[in-house]
């Protein structure tokens, strides 16, 4: 599929026109970014790109050097790497919790300590995943922004 | 771990166990003695660094790690002052020893007691985010 982007300073609104064949998985997933206000990550599964919603993102993990994006149900590939997810998703309450990971908070239903004084996230999903010493100050400094921000009445901007 | 972070701690542990050193009117008070005890605490703090390169392994581990080489930088920074600046009194290593270690301990067992707080406030707080959406 091509891809062409026009700048014009003189328009009045900003537009897209798509042009297509026929209607298909691709087209609709792009028709529905479009039209939406919900933030969205592009990711691959068996050959098809998907949106997918980030409200419904649980974690984004980097393994040898490949990209994953999990949620409840699915396991996405994407290209996206590692830092410019942390910084561009900050912003929607995913914070960086070990060297190859980045939870959505809104997705982490409790902490706990284990035996060895690891501190584990448990998951929407009941999947556990390991916040490190490193990365522990920054994860605790966003659950409490976010419960700041939703205290004063501001929806944090997860899409909500 | 920025240096200047670690030196703020370092001042802040240091001030911590003479306040509470003069408190209890504990060990002998001469400015050769303040010097040696913030010489230890810098070992000791300093040494911290060994925490984040050791980021995997549980952290009991990393503690007894921890403690064993930083006992031992305290134990060489004793005998090499011993030779060139005052020698080493007769129980010395021992009071040395029973000291640091009391303190290790209690400051081990004032992290984990925090550690704990933390991770109860934060479930609260994860909670009422929950509540609220």
């Amino acid at each position: 599929m091509k891809l062409k982007l026009f700048v014009d300073s003189k328009l009045d609104d900003d537009y897209i026109d798509i042009k297509y064949r026929n209607m298909n998985m691709q087209i609709s997933q792009i028709i529905e970014i479009a039209g939406s206000k919900q933030p969205s990550m592009m990711g691959r599964k068996e050959g098809y790109e998907f949106a997918i919603n980030i409200q419904d993102v649980l974690y984004y993990e980097t393994v040898d050097k490949k990209y994953f994006i999990y949620t409840d149900r699915e396991t996405y590939e994407t290209h996206i790497p590692l830092k410019e997810v942390e910084e561009s998703l900050k912003q929607y309450g995913f914070s960086r919790i070990n060297k190859s990971m980045i939870v959505n908070i809104f997705k982490v239903s409790k902490l706990k300590a284990d035996s060895n004084m690891k501190i584990l996230a448990y998951l929407a999903n009941e999947e556990v995943v390991t916040v490190t010493r490193h990365y522990r100050t920054n994860f605790y400094q966003m659950i409490e922004q976010i419960s700041f921000e939703k205290k004063r009445g501001r929806s944090y901007e997860s899409g909500e | 771990m920025k240096v200047e972070n670690k030196f703020a701690d370092i001042c802040i542990a240091f001030t911590i166990i003479t306040v509470l050193s003069s408190f209890f009117k504990v060990g002998t008070v001469s400015h050769l003695h303040l010097s040696y005890r913030f010489a230890v605490t810098a070992i000791g703090i300093g040494s911290m660094y060994i925490f984040e390169y050791l980021e995997h392994w549980p952290l009991r581990y990393v503690e007894i790690l921890h403690y064993g080489i930083s006992m031992g930088m305290v134990f060489l920074f004793a005998w090499v002052t011993g030779i060139i600046i005052e020698p080493v009194d007769p129980n010395g290593y021992r009071d040395l020893f029973f000291n640091y270690t009391t303190i290790y301990v209690i400051a081990s067992i004032a992290y984990e007691i925090k550690m704990r707080s933390d991770i109860a406030k934060q479930n609260r707080l994860l909670m009422e985010i929950s509540n609220q959406d």
